[in-house]
This record gives C-alpha cells, structure tokens and sequence, in this order.
C-alpha cells in the first residue's frame, strides 16, 4: 500500500506519464511530482524531520543543476531515517548504461533502478516488493 | 936592375915571355915602349905590334876614365894600383885585367913607368855572379809575399820582411831582436821550441802554430823552417809563414760537419746512400746496410742494380734516372715488398756525380695515419654532433656536424662551457644539475637535454658525456656524442599531446554517447510509456487526447535531439578538414551582428565593437562565426527583463595569443553552481527559461575543432563574460 509517493524529473511528460501510470494502477496514492531537485531536496529533508518520508520516491539522474546522484549524496546521510520510516527509493532513469546501473547497487539508498517509461507492471512490482514486510530491501530487482 | 950580358938579357926576355904577368913600359901618355912577351899569351898579341901605341886604344871606353886617372896617380906618385878594368884581346874579345904602376922615369935603363899586369877575367866574372845571386836572393826574401824570417842560433829575429809584421801584426822593430817565443801562443811553445831544436840541428820542417797578436787574437801560421848553412855549419834558421788562420777555420768547420753529418746519417733509423754516375755505392748509412742486409764493403763500389736487380722494375728505377737525367730532386711514395705490403717514402737529390737516396719505411705511420684520418673523416663528417672538452668541461674542438646543426662554430665554443652557450630557458635544470654532478665526480652521463641552437632554435639531444683518464687516474678530457633526437621528441610530444587529446576526446564522446543516450531514450521512453497509455485509454477517454498531444511533444524532442547530435557530429567531423583562412575580426564582428540583426532588432539593445592591434586571425570563418552567433544567442536570452542589452564584443592580438570576448549585462550565472557543467550537453542553469543546454555545448565543440579555449567569468546579476583564446601558432597546429 503506497499512501504517499514523491516522483523527481525535470521532465514534465515523464511527471505527467507518471501520474497516469498510478492514477490508472492504484488511485489512491498520493502522488507529488518534483521538476526541481532543489524542491525535492528541500521537501525530503523537511520530510525526514517531521518523520513522515514517502513510502516510495522515484528519481530522475540527468537534471539540471543538480542531478539525481548529486542529490543522492546530499541524502545519504539520511539513510537511517530512510529505512527506519520505510521509504523505498528507485532510480527511474531513461539511461540504458550499465554504469548507472552498477552505480545504483552501491548506494545503500537506492532500492533498485527502473528503466523510464514507467509502467503498471513495475509500479506492481514495487508495491509487491514493498508488500511482505515493510521492511527496506536493498537487493530487490523489480523487474 | 942592370942589364950585365947579352945571356943575361936573353934569361929576362924569357922570363917575362912565360910569365902569368904582363910586364909592359909606357910613358906619361901611356904610349908603350917595351911589352912583354907574355902578352902573347895572355891577349894573343906581339908584344912589337903594341910597342909604340898607346896602351888606352886598348881599354875598354867605360874603364879609359879611372885607368887615365891612375896613370896620372902613378906620374905624380911613385905607383897606382888599378882595380880590374876591361881590354881588348887580339880576339876582340875584352878581357878584365888588374894592373899595378910604378914609376921608374928616374931609372936611366927604364926612363918610364913599368906597368904589371894581370888577366882576372875568371875572378871578376866570379865575383860578378855572386853580387847576381845575393840580389835574387834578397829580392826573393824581402819581396816574398808570405812572411820571411831569419833567426839567429839563439832564436833571435835578425832578418823579417815586411809580411812578417802583417802576419803577426806587430811592427818590425818590435819584432828583430826579440825571441820568437814571444810571439807564440803558450800552448803551442813546447812544438815551437822543438821545431827551433830541429831545424837548428839541420832539418827542415813544417809546423802550424798559433800565435798571439797584440790584440791577444790568436792566429794560426802554417811556417816551414830550415837551416841557414854555412860551410856545413847551422848558423841561422830561416822560415816561410802563412796566415792560414780562416784556411784552418774552414777546415776546422768542414770537418767537424762531415763527422757531425755522418754521426746523424749513422744514427738516424732512415735509410741514406749515395750512388755515383754508374750506379755504384758511394756512401751507405749502417741503417740502410742492415735494411738490405749487407756489409757496407759489399755495397761501397757495387752497383746497385746489379746487387737488387728486382729494382729495376720499380718505380724507384725510373725516379732514379729521371733525376740524374734533370738534375732536380724528387720524392715520392712506393708500395713495394713481395705482398705490396710496405710503403716507402724516397727522396731523390742530385750529386755533381750521381745522386743520392734518402727513403724512410712509413709502412706503420701510413698505417696509423690511414686509422686517424679514418676517426677524424668519422668524427668530422658524421651526422651525430661530436664535442671534446677539457677536465673543466670547457669546449676544445666540435665537429661539424655540431657547428651546422647548432649553428655555433668552433671558435664561438672554443674555451667556453657548452651551457653557457646551449642552454635556455626551457632547458631542464634538473637534469643540467645531474649532469654537473656526474661529470665532476668523473662519471660518464647519459640523457636527453634540450639545447637551443645558435638562431634560438631548440634540438632536443640524446646526451652521451665520457670521461677520458689519463694514465695517473685523472680526468684529462670529456668527449660529448649528441644525436638529434628533436624529430623523436617532436613525435612523442605529438604522440603525448594526441593521447591527451584522444582521452579528452574519448571522455567527450563518452559524455557526448551518455547524454544523446540519455536525451534520446528519454523522449523514446515517454512515447512508448504514452503509446502504452493511449491503447490502455481508448479513444474515447479524455486522457487519449492529452495522451497524444504529449506523443507529440516527445516526438518533437526527439527529433531537436536527433538534430543537435547531428550538428555536433558534423562539427567534430568537419574538424577533421578545416579550411582555414585570414580572418578579419572587426569584420566578423560586424557580420555576426548583422546576421543576428532580426533578434537584436525586437529588444532595446546597445552594441560596443573594440579591436584592437589590427586583430587577423587564422582560422575557419565558419566555425568562429556560430561561436560569436550562439554566445549572442545566450545573451539576448539570459538578459535582464528591465534593463537595455549591452553587448560588447573586442577581439585584441597580442604575440602570443589573440583573445575575444562577448560580455553582456544580462542575469549572470551562479558560478559555484555552474562551473564544473557549464560547456556540457544539455546542463541547464536558469529556470524558467527556454533551451535544451545545448547552446555551449556547440560553442565548446566549435573551439575545441578550432584549437581555442574558452573562458566564463560570471555573477548573478552583473552579467556575463565569455573570453576565447587562440595561441598565435595555433593556425600550425589544427591539423588532426
């Protein structure tokens, strides 16, 4: 059960494909979409603070003035509170590169790399992986 | 005396007929009255044929003077005494007579003056001789050109011509009455003393002696002396001297030189012969006798054709007969031995009777020399720059090879440390302060060292330094070897520069291969994410056509993603070929002005053109242009919304580089935000403006084909600065 989901792209087609995806899969998260990581960041830290993190963050890498590992790294000290308040974040990206990838496994934030577009099957696989446990999985494949 | 008998008378008349004398009576005049009979044998006449006659008709006319003389003597005395004078034989023939008168007129028998006469004709001839001889003899002792002299038995000069005073230079009244010994030089005297004990002893002999001049200048006489005899006794010495003092010197001289001559021809290891007119030996060295190993008895007399027939068919042969034939020496050099092993160096000189030989086996030293003039042919003419110096690393000799490449010549070098003159600014201290290091601790060294030639030019040299020792262990020379190596290190510059370059390049392309990846799969994902929608939607729902609108939004970022990866693709391959030319930019300046007319136009906007040092440029025009165009581009588009655009552009020259700048006074960048991303594909930095961030990206790929960099000075809020650089020798440069 997703209550409460972040998307982060500075891409507003893939912002508005996004919100398809889970308006059409399961209506009743609430979905923010972010185009900047400025504001992501900024809500994610307040976020943190407040202990009510999302349930589930998806994230752009190739952004303007900050990309999505940079943010990753400014996040990664918040790793405790990430798991202990059961926010599950995935890399979402259009990049076919396997060093992103391989980048994505090293960093104890990231649950796994989604390959854009986003879709009903991977927003199951999510939900599903989220489901057993509430629990944070760092090996989990969704796909 | 009376006259008793006829008998008597008769005993007188013959005695005076058979007497030696001639007794005769004449009168005052000299007329005869009675002549003996003896006259017929002495003067052929009868004695009354001159009876009567006077005795003067018979006197010789010369002697008719003291003989009238002494008659008249007789007439008043009572006799005279008349010495020889001449008369006249029957026979014509004068004969000299000696007569005595007395006067006897008082005598009554005689009643004149009885003259006795005596023929002396032999005794005055005699005599005659002897006064003729005494006269040669003097004449021969004092007009004798050498000097003549006579000592007496004590050794005293009694008798000196006048050469004598010439020879020993003192004058004759010096000389008569002293000792001979006071003229002879000390060393000489116990020679002088015997020669006077000899002589005075009846021999004869010749000595030289040296004698003391009164200046104390000794010079030598070659005297002979002999014994002055009388009646078997030695009475006196005589002597004949020469002045033979230069004759001596001469002589002396002469032959110290022959011995000196023969002592070298005798010493020195060369070969030395003399051959006369027919070709036999006439002097050999010991050298050359034991060179052909023979005796010099067996050469001496021999000729030399006959002893070494082999030679006759020598170029040695015919040089030998030329030069008896012309007169004039030769030399020359002549491989011989049965290998052609041995070569020998000749002289020929022409004798007044042959000529002589002088030849020298160079047979080791042409070897030798050939091996040196080989070095020195290799040191000289090699391509590989050879230098010599001494302990102190001071030059004394470069090769040409050095004095063409470097363009400094030996006397440039000479005395001088090679830095001094090779080193410069990007000369590596580091490794001159290795060099310096070995060399004085006597090491050889080993390195690549950049000099500059004499023009400036820099030769990158692989350094070689050995150290040559003497015998006592000590540094005496270094020599150098450098090979140019400048075309090698050019390369690897090159190679280097290329590496960087290709990595640079590769790091462009990967990021340039993730970005288009990235930019491309993004709008591709969102059309198959829309097209999934839109199948799911139907064409009914509202989405479906919201759906589609956003299908062609992705389709159209698709297709400016596509475009830019073209035109980036095709500047870098347009790279590869850049035509280049002269360009003017003050004139660029104004074209790209021109050309951007149609945005500029729209906006409140001021333009500052500044260049400055006639600013030319070698460069592609095209290139250069899209530059200026896009940095314009971002000006008019990052522009403050209240506020007039001014936009200057300058372009200034300088030796090394020429630098343009595009400055606005638009909203300026965050600087710590943009730096490291600014000239990268598709980063973005203002909000809320339009763009994909691609613009300098363009830029960037544009300088980098044009071998310029480029700058960005910025501030939010004060506006931007782009400065572009090229060096000056960058048109050399875009080659690749």
């Amino acid at each position: 059960m997703l209550k409460k989901a972040y998307i982060i792209d500075d891409d507003q087609i893939t912002l508005y494909l996004t919100q398809l995806v889970f308006t059409l899969s399961t209506p009743e998260t609430g979905l923010s979409g972010f185009e900047s990581t400025h504001d992501a960041l900024a809500q994610l830290e307040a976020d943190v603070l407040a202990g009510n993190l999302p349930d589930l963050v998806l994230l752009d890498l190739n952004m303007p003035f900050m990309g999505g590992w940079e943010m990753l790294q400014k996040l990664e000290k918040h790793t405790a509170a990430f798991r202990a308040q059961g926010c599950r974040l995935y890399v979402l990206s259009s990049s076919v590169w396997e060093q992103d990838r391989t980048h994505s496994t090293t960093c104890p934030l990231v649950a796994g790399m989604l390959q854009k577009p986003f879709s009903q099957e991977q927003l199951e696989a999510i939900v599903k992986a989220a489901a057993p446990q509430d629990s944070y999985q760092s090996d989990g494949e969704p796909i | 005396m009376p006259w008793n008998d006829e008998r008597e008378n008769n005993f007188f008349l013959a005695l005076l007929e058979n007497s030696t004398d001639l007794i005769s009576i004449i009168d005052a005049e000299g007329r005869y009255s009675f002549v003996g009979g003896s006259v017929l044998n002495i003067l052929g006449y009868q004695p009354q044929e001159m009876v009567g006659r006077s005795a003067f008709e018979y006197v010789h006319a010369e002697d008719i003077g003291f003989t009238t003389l002494a008659l008249a003597d007789a007439v008043t005395k009572a006799s005279a005494l008349l010495p020889p004078f001449r008369f006249r034989a029957k026979s014509g023939e004068w004969r000299w007579i000696e007569a005595s008168i007395t006067n006897k007129t008082d005598v009554d028998q005689i009643k004149g003056f009885v003259t006795n006469s005596r023929d002396v004709t032999d005794y005055v001839m005699e005599e005659k001789l002897k006064d003729r001889s005494q006269a040669h003899y003097e004449s021969l002792f004092y007009n004798h050109p050498d000097a003549v002299f006579e000592l007496n038995a004590e050794g005293v000069f009694v008798r000196v011509n006048k050469t004598v005073s010439q020879v020993l230079q003192y004058p004759d009244e010096e000389i008569l009455g002293s000792h001979f010994q006071k003229f002879v030089h000390k060393d000489n005297m116990a020679t002088a003393t015997q020669a006077f004990i000899n002589t005075m002893g009846g021999n004869s002999e010749y000595l030289e002696l040296s004698v003391v001049r009164p200046s104390g200048e000794v010079g030598t006489l070659g005297i002979t002396v002999f014994p002055v005899l009388i009646e078997s006794q030695v009475v006196s010495l005589q002597g004949i001297a020469k002045d033979i003092t230069l004759q001596k010197k001469y002589t002396l001289l002469v032959t110290e030189q022959a011995e000196l001559l023969n002592n070298i021809m005798e010493r020195i290891p060369q070969s030395f012969y003399s051959l006369d007119k027919d070709w036999s030996y006439t002097y050999v060295n010991s050298y050359y006798a034991s060179y052909v190993g023979k005796s010099k008895e067996e050469l001496i007399g021999s000729c030399i054709w006959e002893l070494f027939p082999e030679c006759m068919e020598t170029q040695f042969y015919q040089e030998c007969n030329k030069v008896a034939q012309s007169g004039l020496s030769v030399s020359f050099e002549e491989t011989v031995g049965k290998r052609d092993d041995s070569v020998l160096s000749f002289q020929i000189y022409p004798l007044a009777k042959g000529v002589s030989v002088h030849f020298e086996d160079i047979t080791e030293r042409k070897r030798e020399s050939d091996r040196l003039e080989k070095l020195a042919l290799v040191a000289s003419k090699t391509t590989t720059c050879v230098m010599v110096m001494d302990a102190a690393c001071r030059m004394e000799w470069v090769n040409e090879a050095f004095e063409d490449l470097t363009g400094f010549t030996l006397a440039d070098c000479f005395g001088r440390e090679p830095q001094e003159l090779l080193a410069g600014e990007e000369t590596s201290a580091k490794t001159l302060k290795k060099l310096k290091k070995k060399l004085g601790n006597g090491q050889a060294f080993k390195g690549e060292v950049l000099n500059y030639a004499k023009d400036g030019r820099k030769i990158w040299f692989y350094l070689e330094i050995t150290p040559i020792y003497n015998k006592a262990g000590q540094v005496e020379k270094f020599i150098a070897i450098r090979t140019d190596i400048t075309e090698r290190k050019q390369r690897e510059q090159d190679l280097m520069r290329l590496a960087q370059d290709l990595f640079q390049q590769n790091r462009d392309l990967q990021q340039f291969s993730y970005m288009v990846s990235h930019n491309l799969r993004a709008p591709a994902a969102n059309l198959i994410g829309l097209t999934d929608i839109l199948q799911l939607v139907g064409k009914n729902s509202i989405m479906f056509d919201e759906a589609l609108l956003r299908v062609r939004e992705s389709a159209f970022k698709l297709d400016h993603v596509i475009r830019d990866m073209n035109q980036v693709l095709s500047v870098r391959e347009g790279s590869m070929s850049l035509d280049l030319e002269e360009v003017d930019l003050r004139q660029l300046f104004d074209e790209v002005i021109a050309a951007m007319q149609h945005k500029l136009s729209k906006i409140r906007h001021t333009v500052e053109l500044e260049v400055r040092n006639q600013a030319v440029l070698r460069t592609n025009k095209a290139y250069l242009f899209e530059v200026l165009k896009q940095l314009i581009s971002n000006a008019i588009r990052f522009r403050k919304a209240q506020e007039p655009l001014h936009l200057k552009l300058s372009a200034v020259k300088t030796k090394k580089k020429v630098e343009l700048t595009v400055t606005d006074n638009g909203i300026g960048m965050d600087m710590e935000l943009a730096k490291d991303h600014i000239f990268k594909l598709y980063k973005k930095f203002h909000r809320g403006y339009k763009g994909r961030g691609a613009g300098l990206y363009l830029v960037k790929t544009y300088l980098d084909a044009l071998h310029g960099s480029i700058k960005v000075v910025s501030e939010p809020g004060c506006g931007t600065t782009f400065s572009i650089k090229f060096k000056s020798n960058a048109k050399e440069s875009i080659h690749h």
